[in-house]
């Protein structure tokens, strides 16, 4: 067995093509992925402050005066209208917007202009000396007052104008409100339901340009995204290579005359297994550590992650080995290798694709997502992701079974077709 | 030592073999003889329990090959038309994986591999990656990669085609050394008579998957006792001459060769002069007519009316 596994290492390690798909593109890929797509869609933005003008035309004072009419009206005591008046100045939104707008964090990113009004804001927006004009409307403390103290249905709402010619920077700063819309809610209902503790609004750079798969777990930068990306697309041409590699013995006779030296079909085709398994394991660990050394991929990890990383590309080399072994007995049985040209040509991009190794499945539709965790390599993707976020290994065990069970299907599959006596 | 009783092999619309008996003993070197396409190789997968027949058997020592293929298989080797190796390794880490599948290791490995290198006379290239290789080293290596177990029987199908002289005659001589010194039982194909002829002892003639004729040189070269092989060598060939050569009484079979025309006619016939005559007369200039002894394509011509590499 270890003969035929050596010769298959030695013939695919021989062949430059095989060499330049399997190890240098996909690390090509990760640099230009990493550098290019990285600085937009993950990282930071390197870019110069965006100006933005902040007009308020909402008056705390005034709407806290309206509010406290409003409690009066619905007969509540005295005492705990001044309570509920006490409480709601320390929540004003408006306040806290501008809190959040003028944090350091943001400081970098925002360039905040306050002595505009409406008129001026607009016009300054049509010669683009500011992006975006964030505009709270009056009465907007009232009506968020409203909402949040006596239920009722309002249309409280900050107004954004962006440029439309500057993409970027106006999702950036639609992104930034939305954020804060988002984590303003939730504070606000979570203090209710602790019974008004105070309100502390949380905003930071962290918050904006990573992806954030899961409900909760650390950010996955963007080296880390397209490593494991490329790693699970490209480990997918290591059954195409094997089995094409199998059809290449059967046309040149190779394998008759293995067969004739009494070497026993099965053991052929489990060769076959046990050679994608080691071919994808060396090749996920070529591209894990060379990843981490030349872009920091993985540092400040320790032990555990590093077996578990192990552990998943270990059940990812197995579903490989699985799906070479599935094609080799196609190829064998029907002497015809046109389904490893298909599944190189054609298959690995829409999994890859599928899988989310292109784009991150953040973007897709449930189903689309779903439909990704359904291949072997967006099922993995989504185990190792997870393993960067910090999730334990048994979180992703489901995962890991999911494609051992497709190992099993994809063996026993080939075991079924693979020739057992017609050998030429 | 090798038994095979009336072999048929029908492929969808073709009958490949079609009731081949043929025997083997030990330390016999049999010749299958035939034109491409005869059937040959198809005989030898069936031999080799590549490929099953249809109907027939095929028995080594007593034993049904397709019943325990193990019977022939670890005595059996078998040197394809096609360089079935791997050309992205070396010509030693070919032997070297090929020793191993035949259950040889360590020292034995070692020793077996400069043994049959010395053999081919490839010691000195035998780093190379064999795709680097000319025609004939590569045909060295595939009938190398044969020898690794010591085979009892060995069957050469097609084994120097394509390659220059020198590598064939190497060839050519290995395989005799094989026979002769080590008791090697050899079945060799081929389409060259000659190669045949120096090789074997005995020989059987197979066309459109049939033997049509068997056995030593001297007994198949006897069927043209009764024929007179004339060689005529012309500056060019014509239609016309052929035609009337054709038509001539005496004459039995005619086939164009290199220099000319070989005729056969009837032993001891006097058509000297009628050759002479119908050259003329179709304006061809003649360089020399000769008498020649029979060999076996001139047996194959007299039994198909064709040459072997029509």
């Amino acid at each position: 067995m270890w003969n035929l596994i050596r010769k298959d290492f030695l013939t695919i390690s021989r062949d430059r093509s095989e060499v330049l798909i399997l190890l240098v593109m996909p690390m090509v890929l990760i640099a230009i992925l990493g550098f290019a797509l990285g600085s937009i869609m993950f990282g930071t933005v390197d870019m110069d402050p965006i100006p933005v003008a902040l007009i308020i035309e909402n008056d705390l004072e005034q709407d806290l005066d309206h509010f406290r009419e409003d409690l009066i009206a619905e007969g509540l005591p005295e005492q705990a209208i001044e309570q509920m008046i006490a409480s709601a100045g320390t929540i004003d939104p408006a306040a806290s917007l501008e809190t959040v707008l003028h944090s350091p964090e943001l400081s970098d990113m925002i360039d905040l202009k306050e002595n505009y009004d409406q008129e001026q804001a607009e016009a300054a927006l049509a010669t683009d000396e500011v992006l975006a004009v964030i505009t709270i409307p009056e009465q907007f403390s009232y009506q968020t007052l409203l909402a949040f103290y006596l239920a009722e249905e309002t249309d409280a709402s900050i107004e954004l104008f962006v440029q439309d010619h500057e993409q970027i920077q106006a999702t950036i700063v639609e992104g930034i409100l939305t954020s804060f819309s988002d984590q303003y809610n939730l504070e606000l209902s979570m203090a209710f339901a602790t019974e008004g503790e105070g309100v502390e609004t949380s905003i930071s750079e962290e918050n904006f340009g990573v992806i954030n798969h899961f409900s909760s777990g650390k950010p996955v930068s963007a080296f880390q995204y397209y490593t494991i990306g490329m790693a699970v697309m490209f480990a997918l041409y290591v059954a195409s290579t094997v089995s094409s590699n199998a059809f290449k013995e059967k046309e040149s006779h190779v394998f008759a005359r293995l067969m004739m030296t009494g070497a026993r079909p099965l053991n052929y085709l489990l060769s076959k297994v046990v050679s994608a398994v080691v071919l994808t394991l060396i090749q996920l660990t070529i591209l894990f550590v060379t990843s981490t050394l030349f872009f920091q991929t993985f540092t400040d990890t320790g032990i555990e992650f590093w077996a578990s990383l192990a552990i998943i590309s270990f059940v990812f080399s197995l579903v490989i080995g699985g799906f070479a072994a599935f094609m080799t007995a196609i190829a064998i049985q029907f002497n015809n290798d046109a389904i490893s040209g298909f599944f190189s040509g054609g298959a690995v991009v829409i999994f890859a694709f599928l899988g989310g190794s292109l784009s991150p499945v953040e973007y897709f539709s449930p189903l689309m997502r779903e439909l990704g965790n359904w291949t072997p390599n967006g099922a993995m993707m989504t185990a190792y992701l997870q393993l960067i976020q910090g999730f334990n290994l048994t979180e992703f065990l489901p995962m890991l079974y999911r494609v051992l069970l497709m190992a099993v299907l994809f063996i026993t599959l080939a075991v079924a077709i693979f020739p057992k006596r017609r050998l030429m | 030592m090798l038994q095979v009783n009336d072999l048929h092999k029908k492929f969808k619309t073709t009958t490949a073999v079609n009731g081949v008996n043929l025997y083997l003993d030990q330390g016999e070197s049999v010749g299958l003889l035939g034109p491409n396409g005869a059937g040959k190789s198809t005989t030898i997968s069936m031999i080799s329990t590549l490929l099953q027949p249809t109907s027939g058997d095929i028995r080594f020592k007593g034993g049904d090959v397709f019943k325990k293929p193990d019977v022939i298989r670890p005595v059996l080797g078998v040197v394809p038309q096609e360089i079935a190796l791997y050309e992205e390794l070396t010509a030693y880490e070919n032997m070297h994986f090929f020793g191993k599948t035949y259950g040889l290791s360590g020292e034995k490995l070692k020793n077996k591999i400069d043994e049959v290198l010395e053999l081919v006379g490839l010691t000195d290239r035998k780093k190379e990656r064999v795709k680097n290789y000319s025609g004939g080293m590569k045909r060295r290596i595939n009938i190398a990669v044969s020898l690794m177990h010591e085979p009892e029987l060995l069957i050469m199908d097609e084994p120097t085609v394509g390659i220059d002289p020198q590598s064939r005659s190497h060839i050519l001589e290995m395989v005799r050394e094989l026979n002769r010194k080590k008791g090697m039982s050899i079945l060799y194909t081929s389409h060259y008579m000659e190669e045949v002829e120096r090789l074997c002892d005995r020989v059987y003639i197979m066309d459109h998957g049939q033997i049509i004729a068997s056995g030593t040189k001297e007994e198949l070269k006897s069927i043209l006792s009764s024929e007179d092989t004339i060689l005529i060598e012309v500056h060019q060939k014509s239609e016309q001459f052929i035609d009337q050569l054709n038509e001539h009484s005496l004459v039995q079979q005619i086939a164009e060769v290199d220099t000319g025309y070989k005729v056969i006619v009837s032993k001891g016939a006097d058509v000297f002069a009628d050759i002479f005559e119908i050259a003329n007369a179709s304006q061809v200039k003649v360089k020399g007519v000769h008498v020649q002894t029979p060999t076996l394509e001139d047996v194959f011509l007299h039994l198909t009316g064709r040459k072997l590499r029509d």
